[in-house]
């Protein structure tokens, strides 16, 4: 066996680049499926938290993946939207948390998240720098945000408002006051700001500032909500109108959850209210029904390449008719021939499977990065 | 050292039939196998090698019965006491000229290789002025480089009966001179026996003996199946 691996080993070395073409087929071949099993699951996996973490969400009446995309993973926008009241309905029935969601606006493809500090420690969200926003005009922002558009503590970040709002006012800057931690969910994604700036962004509160001298245009275009002038922002009109667009909600109970449920059954209710689960678990299945295609594509092709493979090897036998007669007739047995063609093969499979385990544990130690990156 | 005795082999697909009542090649000596182009010698020289079957007779190679011996034990045999010239040379490109020396002792496990086989094999080298060329492949020697590189490896075990078929075929004349001064050389070193097929004069002329093969062979009507080849 060492002679045939010796034998093998330079036959292999000799003929690096047949071998390593041979390598490179077999590994993708192999690697393919694997790595489409690790990015689906793992894709599966951050879904699934994600969804799992918030039992129930409230929304306008709609379409509920986009109602799940958008308010829960902020992907997309879910333009319907709901009044404070169901908010300050569900706070009052005191059956759960409830943590209400503005999620309308987007600068630079990030959303602009108006919530209450509650989200925060919902989503276990933790500071990598600054402090929490705790003013109007003050956002916090996840770290894939921070890195993207180079922020750092005290920048300022132009968001883009509503049409209404800019044709009253200038556009708002939001002072970046603290940096999250990447979490490797979409809360990386996310510019976090307290509901009211939202509000102000919707055109509902304004402030009475001082215009900005001539020549300066960063202070000419846009408002700065700060110490000096937050208190003369203000909201016209009752804030329990106030729009939203949904409801994460955490219910205390199992009877809770089925009292909440219970109300949004009618027909005639303008709300909705969905288990954030089950909606992904509907739209996996669609995914997976993706894949078992995929899976099955990659059969025939993985066949045929194995077909070219074995007709590659074949002739390279018949090429070696010379050098393996000469075998023969010094003395080599049938059996030590085919070993050592054997362990030729054993060294390709094997290299082809060292390939395969370290191209998947690499997708697996950057899938979750993988999915963030062509996904979230 | 070979003694034949009423050997019959056929190939009856080509038509083709050698037949060899008696023929006795003592130790020691120096036989040129001639005929002209398929009248068997090629044949006659694989049949003393054990690597052909006859149909019928005995060979006898150093008092052992080749017809009698398993596969297993007539490769064994063959290796450890036959040294194969071939026309071709047949080196292996992808080893270098020391593991092409040393190749009978990595494809049979009845041959050991040891710290004293990669001695004699450097020796053999140094001997057939190719030390120099050890490491390197044998797409970058010449011909008669070659071909002393397929000499040690007929060499390397020590056997004590060479069979070169047609050694010098692809050699100029001084390098084939050169190639047979080293095979006689061992041969009165070791007191083996040489039987060389060629169709060179030169090369028939410096052996003590000369048999040719035509007188036993015939050519018929080409029919059925082959005879029996390993």
């Amino acid at each position: 066996m060492r002679d045939s691996l010796y034998l093998a080993w330079h036959y292999v070395c000799h003929h690096r680049f047949t071998t390593l073409s041979l390598i490179c087929s077999i590994t993708l071949i192999a690697y393919l499926p694997a790595a489409l099993e690790v990015i689906v699951n793992n894709a599966e996996e951050h879904f699934r938290a994600r969804a799992s973490s918030t039992p129930l969400l409230v929304g306008a009446k709609g379409s509920q993946l986009e109602l799940v995309l958008s308010c829960l993973y902020f992907d997309g926008v879910y333009d319907d939207t709901l009044s404070m009241k169901y908010f300050q309905q569900i706070e009052e029935q005191k059956l759960g948390l409830s943590i209400p969601i503005h999620a309308k606006f987007k600068t630079d493809e990030f959303t602009v998240v108006g919530t209450t500090s509650d989200y925060a420690i919902h989503q276990n969200l933790q500071l990598a720098q600054g402090s929490h926003a705790n003013m109007m005009g003050e956002c916090v922002v996840g770290s894939h945000v921070a890195k993207e558009l180079k922020l750092h503590i005290g920048s300022k970040l132009p968001v883009s408002s509503s049409p209404a709002f800019l044709l009253t006012s200038p556009k708002l800057r939001l002072k970046v006051v603290g940096i999250l931690f990447q979490t490797e969910t979409p809360d990386d994604n996310a510019i976090l700001v307290d509901l009211k700036t939202t509000w102000i962004m919707e055109g509902l509160g304004h402030g009475h500032v001082k215009s900005a001298p001539h020549g300066s245009a960063n202070a000419a275009n846009y408002t700065d909500i700060t110490k000096e002038n937050v208190n003369s922002f203000h909201f016209h009109g009752d804030e329990s109108d106030f729009p939203i667009t949904s409801i994460l909600v955490v219910p205390s109970s199992q009877k809770n959850e089925t009292l909440l449920l219970g109300q949004y059954f009618s027909a005639d209710q303008p709300a909705q209210i969905v288990r954030p689960q089950e909606v992904m678990d509907s739209l996996l299945e669609k995914v997976f029904m993706v894949r078992s295609y995929i899976v099955a594509i990659i059969a025939v092709v993985s066949m045929v390449t194995l077909l070219t493979i074995s007709l590659v090897i074949v002739l390279s036998i018949r090429l070696r008719q010379a050098e393996l007669s000469m075998m023969k007739k010094i003395g080599c047995s049938r059996f030590t021939i085919a070993m050592n063609l054997g362990c030729q093969i054993l060294i390709i499979l094997s290299a082809s499977v060292v390939g395969v385990v370290c191209l998947t544990l690499v997708t697996d130690l950057y899938g979750r990065e993988l999915i963030r990156l062509l996904i979230l | 050292m070979i003694q034949i005795h009423n050997l019959q082999f056929a190939y009856q697909a080509e038509g083709f039939r050698l037949r060899v009542d008696e023929l006795a090649v003592k130790q020691g000596e120096q036989v040129a196998i001639v005929g002209p182009s398929g009248c068997g010698k090629t044949t006659l020289l694989h049949l003393m090698a054990g690597i052909t079957l006859p149909n019928s007779g005995q060979i006898l190679s150093n008092q052992t019965e080749l017809t009698a011996l398993s596969d297993a034990a007539r490769r064994n045999f063959r290796i450890a006491n036959i040294g194969l010239v071939l026309q071709d040379f047949a080196l292996i490109d992808y080893l270098n000229v020391i593991d092409n020396i040393l190749l009978p002792y990595r494809i049979n496990r009845s041959l050991k290789l040891d710290a004293s086989v990669i001695k004699t094999a450097e020796q053999l080298a140094t001997d057939l002025g190719i030390d120099r060329f050890l490491n390197q492949k044998p797409a970058t020697l010449s011909q008669g480089e070659r071909q002393r590189v397929a000499v040690c490896r007929a060499l390397i075990t020590s056997p004590t009966l060479i069979l070169a078929d047609e050694p010098t075929a692809n050699l100029d004349p001084v390098t084939s001179s050169w190639v047979l001064d080293v095979l006689q050389k061992y041969i009165d070193e070791q007191q083996a026996t040489l039987i060389v097929v060629s169709h060179d004069q030169d090369v028939i002329a410096r052996l003590n003996r000369k048999v040719d093969v035509s007188a036993f062979s015939e050519r018929l009507e080409p029919a059925g199946q082959g005879g029996a080849i390993e």
